[in-house]
C-alpha cells in the first residue's frame, strides 16, 4: 500500500476540508479521470482496491496514474485503554481529498473500457465520483 | 467538424468577481478579445453558443465573431483559451484571440491516433500517446481539425514515432522539436498483471527526518 518514505514529523494534526481542490482538478496525464464530488480522507486501502479494480479491468492494456497519494498519518489508541497518556500511534495514511479533485486517470484502451473500470474503481471508495475526460480530447466515433 | 463557426459577442462593461458572477447566472459568460494589433477589449457570450462552437470545431477552427452595435463585418478569430468550472464543467471564461487571415500563427492540433499495431496482435506492447497535441505553424485558413498519426509502424524495431515523422497537410509546418516524441510503444511487463504488485510492503514505518529532534536536545542543553 501506498505510505511516505521519510516523513519530517511522525504525527499530524487533523486538519480541515475547506472548499475545492484547487490543484490536481483536471485530466492531465490520460484520456479520462475520476474526479471527486466530496471531501474525504482517502485511505491507502482504499486507493489500492480502487488501483486493482483499473488494472484488473484493463487487463493488459492502457495505461493508469494514480493521482493522490497518501502522506497524511491517522492516529489511534488501542481497544480498551483510558484516555490521556498522549496522542495514539500511526493507525494508518490518508490522502486529502476535496472535491473536484482527480483520483485517477486512464489511457490507451477503448472508451468503453476505461469508463468502465473507473466506474467500478468508483465503487471501491468511499465518496460520490464523477467521470470526466480530458479537455478538447477527440473521442472515436 | 466543419462548416461555418460563428459567434455573436456583447461588448460588456461589467467586471469583478460579483457583477460577473450575476452575468453567469443569466446563461452569458465573460469573454475577451485580443490580437497582436488588438486593443483588448471585454465583451460577453451565449455559453450555449460557445459550447456549440467547441463541439464542431473546438479550439482550431476559425469562428466569424460579430459583436453587436459594432462593425458589420464580423471578425475572425480562434478561440485561445477555456476556463471551466471544476466539478460543474460548465464554462467560465473565453480567451479570443483575433487572427490575421494572411500571417502564418502558431497553434496545437491535436493528434489522433490510427490503425492498429502489430505488437499490440503479438501482445509485446501497446502503443502509448506522449503528446495529445502537436504544435504546428500555419495560415489561420490552413488549421487542421486534428492529425491522425497511423501507428501500424510502430513495431519493436521501430518503438517511437516522432514528431518529424508525423504526415502534415499542405501548407502547414512542424513548430514542435522534431525529435519529440509522439508516440510510443509501451511493452507489457510480466509484472504488470501486478495483482499483487503492491501488496503489503510490511507495516514498515516510514523514516522520521532526524534533524527537527537532533537540533531540540540541543537547544536543552
Amino acid at each position: 500500500m501506498l505510505m511516505p518514505k521519510r516523513v519530517k514529523y511522525r504525527k499530524q494534526q487533523r486538519g480541515r476540508m475547506k472548499g475545492m481542490a484547487t490543484r490536481g482538478n483536471y485530466v492531465a496525464f490520460g484520456d479520462y479521470g475520476l474526479q471527486a464530488l466530496e471531501p474525504c480522507w482517502l485511505t491507502a486501502r482504499q486507493i489500492e482496491a480502487a488501483r486493482r479494480t483499473i488494472v484488473r479491468h484493463m487487463r493488459r492494456g492502457g495505461k493508469y496514474w494514480i493521482r493522490v497519494f497518501p502522506d497524511k498519518p491517522v492516529t489511534k489508541k488501542p481497544a480498551e485503554t483510558r484516555m490521556g497518556s498522549g496522542k495514539g500511534n500511526v493507525d494508518h495514511w490518508v490522502a486529502v481529498v476535496k472535491p473536484g479533485r482527480v483520483l485517477f486517470e486512464v489511457a490507451g484502451v477503448r472508451k468503453d473500457v476505461a469508463l468502465n473500470a473507473l466506474r467500478l474503481a468508483s465503487h471501491k471508495l468511499p465518496i460520490h465520483t464523477q467521470i470526466i475526460a480530458r479537455e478538447g480530447l477527440v473521442e472515436e466515433e | 467538424m466543419s462548416g461555418e463557426l460563428t459567434l455573436t459577442a456583447e461588448p460588456r462593461t461589467v467586471t469583478g468577481r460579483r457583477p460577473v458572477r450575476r452575468l453567469r447566472r443569466t446563461g452569458l459568460i465573460p469573454a475577451v478579445l485580443y490580437g497582436p494589433t488588438t486593443q483588448p477589449r471585454n465583451l460577453q457570450l451565449r455559453a450555449i453558443d460557445v459550447e456549440k462552437v467547441l463541439h464542431r470545431g473546438g479550439t482550431t477552427q476559425l469562428v466569424d465573431l460579430t459583436i453587436k452595435g459594432e462593425e458589420d463585418r464580423p471578425i475572425k478569430v480562434l478561440i485561445r483559451d477555456l476556463q471551466r468550472h471544476p466539478i460543474k464543467r460548465s464554462l467560465l471564461h473565453v480567451d479570443l484571440i483575433e487572427v490575421n487571415l494572411e500571417e502564418k500563427l502558431e497553434v496545437e492540433v491535436p493528434i489522433v491516433l490510427v490503425g492498429e499495431s502489430p505488437a499490440v496482435a503479438a501482445g509485446i506492447g501497446a502503443p502509448s500517446q506522449v503528446l495529445d497535441t502537436i504544435a504546428v505553424r500555419c495560415l489561420p485558413t490552413d488549421i487542421p481539425a486534428q492529425i491522425e498519426v497511423d501507428v501500424s509502424t510502430l513495431t519493436p524495431e521501430h518503438d517511437v514515432i516522432r514528431a518529424e515523422e508525423v504526415p502534415l497537410p499542405e501548407g502547414v509546418e512542424l513548430a514542435e522539436e522534431p525529435d519529440a516524441a509522439v508516440v510510443v510503444l509501451e511493452y507489457i511487463s510480466e509484472e504488470v498483471e501486478g495483482e499483487e504488485e503492491a501488496e503489503e510492503m510490511g507495516e514498515a514505518e516510514p523514516e522520521v527526518i532526524a534533524r527537527g529532534k537532533a537540533e531540540e536536545e540541543e537547544e536543552e542543553e
